[in-house]
């Protein structure tokens, strides 16, 4: 299956400036988690703040745990500083 | 009037003065752009959002407060963009039956979006560096030691 991540805020800087990113997943990911494994394996610099990520994919929040939506599409939304 | 604009926030659209009679009390916060932040002169702001999410949060934080503290009114609009100095960056009215919890909410509703709508600061230095804004992690499974950013 075909993974899409978005990035946004502070990620985007360790992505130098990319702010989608898409992998080509055989197996596909079972969990959210196993997702960001893969992810991590191809953009290093991600690792160290994936854990302070939320994953969503719209409007919905995933968990770790949850499976990776059939869309594939899935944006990191590193901590928030609105306001 | 949505909740993120690229334009510039008008305010005294927010105010809703011609409705509502049986409000005595409103209430008004409009955070603008300040000049300098930790010991850095700051020239600019950058403020980006995940619009799917930060709308949906927004409008639930609204409607919480209006339930909570028996609001009639509540409404907030973030500016997105780039932002000068002095610019409003995020304006927040609410409206109710007396001063007390007019205030109260305000307060309470400025926090939670500060701290749950994914919105993202860059702030541009005069010197010419810039960085984001440390702030609050908003993953609803992370370990507490993992998630102990906040920001004022």
């Amino acid at each position: 299956m075909n993974l899409s991540f978005e990035f946004y805020g502070e990620l985007i800087p360790l992505l130098a400036g990319n702010e989608r990113f898409t992998l080509n997943a055989s197996p596909p990911p079972a969990t959210v988690a196993d997702a960001l494994v893969l992810l991590a394996d191809h953009w290093p610099a991600l690792q160290p703040r994936l854990d302070q990520c939320a994953v969503v994919c719209g409007s919905e929040v995933l968990l770790r745990s949850d499976p990776v939506p059939a869309s594939g599409q899935l944006a990191l939304l590193p901590p928030v500083a609105g306001g | 009037m949505l909740h993120l604009t690229h334009e510039p926030i008008d305010i005294q659209a927010l105010l809703a003065l011609d409705r509502y009679p049986e409000c005595g009390g409103l209430a008004l916060f409009v955070g603008t752009v300040r000049n300098h932040h930790q010991g850095m002169s700051v020239e600019s702001l950058s403020y980006t959002a995940y619009a799917p999410l930060a709308t949906k949060r927004i409008a639930d934080i609204e409607n919480d407060a209006c339930r909570r503290f028996g609001l009639s009114y509540c409404r907030v609009v973030h500016r997105l963009g780039s932002l000068r100095i002095g610019d409003v960056a995020i304006a927040c009215v609410v409206r109710s039956g007396h001063r007390a919890e007019a205030f109260e909410a305000c307060r309470h509703v400025v926090d939670e979006v500060k701290h749950q709508a994914p919105i993202w600061k860059e702030e541009h230095y005069t010197d010419g560096s810039s960085a984001y804004v440390q702030g609050c992690c908003i993953r609803p499974d992370a370990h507490r030691d993992t998630c102990d950013g906040d920001h004022p």
